[in-house]
């Protein structure tokens, strides 16, 4: 069984034969427990039994016996047995939950030496603000569509949330409701309200630089023309009133629409039209035409949800997510990491002074937003007095660096390439 | 993985709740059958009339009966904890990506795949059941739990590894059954936030929200809002400025209490105290503190007794003179103890308390979470975004705008701006840049950084080997893919508009910068 900390770092080191042991755990404790409250039960049935016997007993030997004369003194049957049930129930009983106890004590300690963490030597002592964390848990709420929680928990916690924050959201998920119901003209609509914002976005994807210039030179007003969005979200329309099989609606559609993107997206149009031969066959007898089958998959509803959301997102000027789940995901990454750390250090608490994290966390290339600059050669990072100094051969070092290596020169040698430098020939830069 | 520790605990500590109960019910039920039986013994001879020992005989039935109705409560909720358990142990195996959805077929089919064996051996101990001479019928059963303790005797002896007797035991039907949590449902991360946003408003005691996205979510078996549920009238009584509840509760859960050392039971007592003193009634402030004090501080505890004694020693010398000190009183010392936020701590430490009783971890997790990703993102960087890159790419547009009705009018300028207006930039994206993230990380560490990373300010991309770097000539340094969207072409040949200073520069004047 790996340790504690080897098991959480990505998970693929998490030892399947660690669950099985639970498991094992998990089930002797189901064993026993069930064991105990059957026979507990059982034991009841029987005591209640004997307990019927001895009344019918008691009553039989009072009806025996003469009014005035107390009856013989006679032990009756049914309290020797029920002295003997009462005396086994108590042994199996208590021998079944002894049972029980101890496969509970069991899996806790299985649970506690496998999972157990003290959060003390990761995190600061002081708690973060509650205020805060309700806002920004709202705000997500919002965000994530559930209006009625965010909305409660605002009321809750007496929080005033900006009505501006909510509406882009509000409207942003209806259009993803009526889209998710096949109703495509809220979003046809949102689309052609933010084409200028949408026209931008679109340029700056740098998926396809060459745009640029080619719309520049095009020397057309943007507004004028359909975005990608724009034409997605048509082309959906139009596949799903052939799904319905209404041809000729489609072909109207297509007529009334297309023309707007005939520049942008000219072969997808043409593609589009070939849609008339195929869709019924592809409908009907499951044609699997590897240009056009794919068009009929649900894949491409999700697509324009996709990137709905995304141009939302962009026209909003918001991350794609939100911040409450990358803030959480980078948790889950920088959590093992620094306990890891707080186990390796000698000096537990010294780092709850120090103003930065014992260790690096790689959260990976999503959650990057800043560009931190390391100079390579005294591994320090950037600041306002020290920034770092493009040197005339491209490379980049820090101004200390550069200060230190002429050694009271002003001519150095660039430590990544055989090339002389000035010192005055550098230059701060910005990133 | 580390935050799971209480998920897979806390039914567990129910388990143990309900065994205990169990057996003080089942005592006290055997106790009653062998003092009736104690009272039969003597009969006929005894004074008890036999309509008296008849009365008797029906209450031990009843009694029995409703024994048995507790039976099932207590069974059910034992097999819901259970249930909760493997739930829970499923989905953190199916999120630990080393097996999807092996851990719910393990566990549950063991049980169905090893029905067979142990019912022949059930049957086998039946028969061994029927040989013995007590007829009825819990012999069966009661044969059966001596069989298995043999069994488990043997195995020990044996020392195979305690799965075989396991794998054989008969799994209840009840848990065979395939857990329902939804195949969908994965240990992902967006699960495991809702779980501790839960938690979190549990603590928050925003019960009506907590209960809705518990409904809404689907986190029923998941959450333990049945462990807050119980507390919610005590906690409002202590807003109220209340102790009974409060009291109360330390009266159920004296073993526990005194087992970790609680001081909890003291402190209300001493409120009550010092709310009588504020009420000005000294005779029954008097008589309180005699019933309850005395014995506390009857003599000074030894030097080497816990602290847990020192300290409440001190703290009742200190609040006794309270009597004669009104609650305006000049002497700071005791008008401190007159103090309302003494009822805030108070409910601090009751909910304190609970959780260190109920094995909740004393931080919600949404915390123990969110505080190293807040660290993790934290970078010396994230708070200027606000004040010097924000202010210039607010203020630019305006600038351009004017520079560009003087040029011509060209698409191209227009998207530049829009890219500076509109395009995600790495800020908008970055959590701790915006508020409320960056006041919540205001007082946590930075990230530390041993590797540049260098990041397009305008595109939010990487710059390295695909997308390089480009120095403008004023010492910005972008990503080759936005210094190719700024690009315009003019009379002058191919330029490259500067958004973030207005200034325009040469293409050929801007290179590629090297980073290591």
């Amino acid at each position: 069984m790996s340790s504690p900390e080897g098991r959480s770092s990505g998970g693929t080191a998490l030892s399947a034969s660690l669950w099985e042991d639970l498991g094992v755990e998990w089930r002797r404790a189901a064993v026993h427990h069930d064991e105990l409250f059957r026979g507990s039960k059982e034991w009841c049935a029987q005591l209640l039994r004997e307990l019927d016997q001895l009344a019918g007993q008691l009553n039989s030997a009072a009806a025996a016996a003469p009014e005035d004369a107390p009856p013989k003194p006679r032990a009756l049957p049914a309290v020797q047995a029920l002295r003997q049930a009462s005396e086994r129930a108590r042994d199996a009983i208590g021998v079944q939950q002894k049972k029980l106890n101890a496969s509970i004590t069991k899996y806790t300690k299985f649970v506690d030496k496998h999972f157990a963490f003290d959060p003390k030597r990761a995190c600061r002592g002081r708690p973060l603000d509650r205020r805060l964390l309700e806002r920004a848990i709202v705000e997500h709420l919002y965000r994530e569509g559930e209006f009625e929680l965010g909305e409660r928990l605002a009321h809750e916690a007496q929080l005033a949330m900006d009505a501006s924050l909510i509406e882009p959201y509000v409207e942003m998920h209806q259009v993803l409701k009526a889209l998710d119901a096949d109703q495509l003209e809220p979003a046809i609509d949102w689309a052609r309200r933010h084409r200028q914002q949408l026209w931008c976005a679109q340029q700056s994807l740098p998926i396809r630089p060459a745009q640029s210039p080619g719309a520049a030179e095009a020397g057309q007003s943007p507004s004028a023309e359909g975005t990608e969005l724009e034409f997605k979200l048509h082309r959906l329309q139009f596949v799903n009133l052939l799904q319905q099989g209404k041809a000729a609606e489609a072909l109207r559609y297509a007529e009334r629409t297309f023309p707007q993107f005939q520049r942008t997206q000219h072969s997808q149009i043409q593609h589009l039209m070939g849609c008339f031969l195929f869709a019924s066959r592809i409908l009907h007898s499951r044609l699997s035409h590897p240009r056009y089958a794919p068009l009929f998959t649900p894949a491409l509803k999700q697509d324009v949800v996709q990137s709905f959301k995304a141009s939302c997102w962009r026209v909003l000027g918001l991350a794609p997510e939100s911040p409450l789940h990358s803030v959480a995901s980078c948790g889950a990454v920088a959590l093992p990491l620094l306990i890891k750390a707080a186990k390796l250090l000698p000096n537990k608490d010294a780092w709850d002074e120090r103003d930065e994290l014992p260790v690096e966390v790689d959260l990976g290339r999503p959650y990057q937003f800043h560009s931190i600059f390391v100079c390579p050669v005294s591994r320090d990072q950037s600041t306002e007095q020290n920034p770092p100094m493009l040197l005339p051969c491209g490379h980049v070092l820090c101004k200390e660096t550069v200060g230190r290596l002429p050694r009271g020169g002003t001519r150095f040698k660039c430590p990544y390439c055989p090339s002389e430098q000035q010192v005055a020939a550098c230059r701060q830069v910005r990133f | 993985m580390e935050l799971e520790h209480c998920f897979l605990r806390i039914p567990a500590e129910t388990l143990y709740r309900n065994l205990r109960q169990h057996k003080k019910l089942m005592d006290r039920e055997l106790d009653g059958v062998r003092a009736l039986l104690d009272e039969l013994s003597g009969w006929p001879s005894s004074p008890t009339r036999h309509d008296e020992l008849l009365r008797e005989v029906r209450q031990r039935q009843q009694s029995l009966q409703q024994l048995r109705l507790r039976m099932d409560e207590l069974e059910r909720d034992g097999v819901e904890q259970l249930r909760n358990l493997r739930c829970r142990a499923t989905l953190l195996s199916r999120s630990g990506g080393s097996g999807d959805g092996d851990e719910l077929t393990d566990w549950g089919a063991a049980g169905g795949s090893e029905d067979r064996p142990s019912s022949r051996r059930r049957t086998m101990a039946g028969d061994g059941g029927d040989s013995t001479p007590i007829d009825g019928y819990g012999s069966d059963d009661e044969a059966a739990g001596t069989e298995d303790t043999s069994t488990e005797v043997e195995t020990a002896a044996h020392s195979p590894p305690p799965t075989a007797t396991e794998a054989t035991a008969r799994l209840p039907p009840a848990l065979c059954e395939p857990c329902e949590l939804p195949s969908t449902a994965s240990g992902s991360p967006a699960l495991r936030l809702e779980r501790f946003v839960v938690d979190f408003l549990l603590r928050q005691g925003h019960w009506d929200t907590a209960k809705t996205a518990i409904d809404h979510w689907n986190l029923h078996r998941l959450t333990e809002p049945h462990l807050f549920e119980a507390i919610q009238p005590v906690v409002s009584a202590l807003r109220a400025h209340r102790c009974t509840e409060a009291l109360q509760y330390c009266l159920e859960n004296r073993r526990r209490l005194v087992k970790i050392d609680s001081t909890l039971e003291f402190h209300l007592r001493m409120q009550e105290f010092i709310e009588l003193c504020r009420e000005g009634n000294t005779n029954a402030s008097l008589i309180y503190a005699k019933k309850h004090f005395v014995s506390l501080v009857a003599r000074v505890p030894a030097a080497d007794a816990p602290t847990r004694e020192h300290e409440v020693y001190r703290a009742v010398v200190r609040c006794l003179p309270l009597m004669a000190f009104p609650p305006d009183t000049p002497c700071d010392r005791y008008r401190v103890l007159y103090n309302v936020q003494m009822w805030a701590r108070l409910e601090e430490e009751f909910l304190q308390t609970h959780f260190a009783l109920n094995m909740l971890p004393s931080e919600p997790q949404l915390d123990l979470l969110l505080q190293p990703g807040l660290c993790a993102l934290k970078t010396r960087y994230c708070g200027q975004a606000e004040g010097g890159e924000g202010e210039a790419e607010r203020v630019q547009p305006n600038v351009s705008a004017d520079a560009t009705a003087a040029a011509e009018v060209s698409t191209a300028t227009e998207a530049t701006e829009a890219l500076v207006q509109h395009v995600a930039s790495p800020r908008h994206a970055c959590p701790t840049c915006n508020s409320p993230y960056r006041e919540l990380a205001a007082h946590l560490p930075f990230s530390h950084h041993v590797r540049t990373t260098a990041v397009c300010r305008l595109t939010g991309k990487a710059m390295d080997e695909h997308n390089p770097p480009v120095v403008l000539p004023n010492g910005n340094i972008y990503s080759l893919e936005a210094v190719n969207a700024l690009e315009c072409t003019t009379a002058s040949g191919v330029e490259v508009r500067d958004p973030v200073s207005g200034e325009k520069f040469r293409r050929e004047l801007c290179r590629r910068a090297f980073i290591m």
